[in-house]
């Protein structure tokens, strides 16, 4: 393939560029204008002192820097180093005297790009100095883009690494706390059904009757872990669909009242609801809803005290972002409260923090999956789930969705 | 006269299907549901044996298994746990009889007892 000509290769890297010239000699001047303008078609702009270089070198941006080295007043150099610690991003050509090769090699210390030793041919080369020096600082520059760029992404990939490890130790934990939660039930199933077959214990006696509500108990308990456990592996996939209708809020609450019901009054709790006079249409899965109300009072109840309080509410309010109406349902109790250090992981999967055990309520063991679900299935309804807590004074889970328009 | 028994579990569930199944067998079996009661517990029914679930919420079940052999060394305690990293060896050092790891199989463990108290 015939090479470019050379005269089309300047053209190409070093057209319509603005250069700034310091240089006190008009007749110089006039040549590297000259010969610039002729050959690379740029805009050369001329400042008469180093001075008044760095003062427009302050104020506005060349694409290239061709400076005298013997200037009165301040030097070439001292142009140089000025403008470098000003943080001037320009490739700088110094122009020195004939046999100054001293000055030549002080200015590539100190940061030029180019040299040209000022003869009587210099300003026919100056254009191809010109050229070359803009072609090697462009692809300075994007060595240093990729460099930073490589640096940016490895850290972004070792950050990542750092936190899929923590998730897969999250996980590894997980796995031992779930199989451990699934061995007691099965083990009291066994041996609940062992007792009866071994003629221990008959079923249709007070003592059978017992150990047949213990297998019953036990096994309301794993399916309460296996549906987390699937809401979980469908979430996790992306496979979750929400069935959303226009729903009454009120109505949701309700239902959700009604199934937890049963359970606060094991455990002498009052669980109530005061639904507003009118009615609140969301656009929701009432089933998912239900879910996340059901998941936050058994919450509620575990935390809270015999004789303790929850009560759950809805009202509508207008998003100060986006002046679109929502509904922000909550479930207030009287327990416990969150530790503040706890407060911000609690919606994180697998995080189960230390709890206390109710002997009489072993349905209210979790998985630690409860209040991740509730988190996926709020976002897909393009709400926002969270806690407001204090330790001894209760806790509030608050949850929005949107507002059937 | 019938050997008494007492299991120190707060699965409350459990602990009451594992006595159905000792209490067939021919013992005495109480159950303790509070590991903070425990000790006043098994001083007022000084029981042959402790079924000592040593996952217990309220009191570091460890720390009672040497409060028990220091002052009563007499009784025999049977650890169970459900935590696999803790070792049968430690409690045996530290007094216990026998060791379970939680899934329990009552039989083996009516056997044990058995063999124990006799």
């Amino acid at each position: 393939m015939a090479e470019t000509p050379a005269h089309l290769k300047i053209k190409k890297d070093a057209e319509n560029m603005r250069i700034l010239l310091v240089e006190d000699n008009p007749d110089h001047s006039y040549l590297v204008r000259k010969s610039v303008n002729e050959a690379l078609r740029s805009q050369v702009e001329i400042a008469e002192s180093g001075e008044q270089g760095v003062m427009r070198l302050g104020n506005e941006k060349y694409d290239l820097i061709i400076s005298d080295f013997n200037l009165p007043g301040m030097s070439g150099l001292e142009v140089l180093k000025t403008i470098k610690e000003m943080g001037v991003d320009a490739p700088f050509i110094m122009l020195t005297g004939q046999g100054d090769e001293k000055v030549a090699v002080s200015a590539m210390q100190a940061g030029a790009y180019n040299y040209v030793v000022k003869d009587d041919v210099c300003y026919t080369i100056l254009p191809r100095v010109i050229s070359e020096t803009l072609t090697q600082f462009r692809a300075d520059k994007e060595k240093e883009r990729l460099e930073r760029e490589i640096r940016e992404k490895s850290e972004a990939l070792e950050k990542a690494n750092r936190e899929l490890k923590k998730l897969d130790e999250l996980k590894s934990q997980f796995i031992s706390s779930v199989s451990h939660e699934f061995k007691n039930p099965l083990n009291s199933i066994q041996e609940s059904i062992a007792l009866v077959l071994d003629g221990i214990v008959n079923p249709t006696e007070p003592k059978g009757k017992r150990v047949m509500e213990i297998a019953q108990n036990s096994t309301e308990r794993l399916t309460i872990l296996v549906n987390d456990l699937l809401d979980f592996s469908k979430l996790e996939a992306g496979k979750m669909k929400m069935e959303k209708e226009p729903v009454d809020i009120r109505g949701v609450l309700t239902e959700a009242l009604d199934s937890m019901s049963p359970l606060a009054e094991k455990r002498k709790i009052t669980l109530t609801c005061a639904p507003a006079a009118h009615k609140m249409i969301v656009f929701a899965d009432p089933m998912r809803i239900v879910q996340v109300l059901t998941n936050l009072i058994s919450n509620a109840i575990k935390y809270t005290q015999e004789g303790g309080a929850i009560r759950l509410d809805a009202r509508s309010e207008k998003d100060p972002a986006s002046s679109l109406q929502k509904i922000v349902v909550s479930v207030k109790d009287s327990g416990a409260g969150i530790a503040k250090e706890n407060l911000s992981r609690i919606f994180e999967r697998f995080e189960q923090i230390k709890q206390p055990q109710h002997r009489d309520l072993p349905a209210l063991q979790g998985t630690g999956l409860g209040l991740s679900i509730c988190r996926e299935i709020v976002q897909l309804h393009q709400g926002r789930i969270w806690v407001e807590s204090e330790l001894g004074k209760g806790s509030t889970f608050f949850f929005t969705l949107p507002r059937y328009q | 006269m019938r050997k008494k028994i007492l299991i120190v579990d707060d699965e409350e569930d459990f602990a009451t299907l594992s006595a159905l199944r000792i209490g067939e067998a021919g013992f005495e079996v109480h159950i303790e549901t509070d590991g903070g009661k425990a000790f006043q517990r098994i001083q007022e029914l000084n029981p042959d044996a402790v079924l000592l679930d040593i996952m217990l919420q309220t009191d570091d079940g460890l720390s009672l298994l040497k409060k028990i052999k220091k002052e009563m060394p007499q009784v025999i305690v049977i650890v169970i746990t459900g935590k696999a990293m803790l070792m049968g060896d430690i409690f045996k050092m530290e007094g216990a009889a026998a060791f379970f790891k939680k899934p329990i199989d009552v039989k083996e463990l009516v056997k044990k007892i058995q063999e124990l108290t006799q």
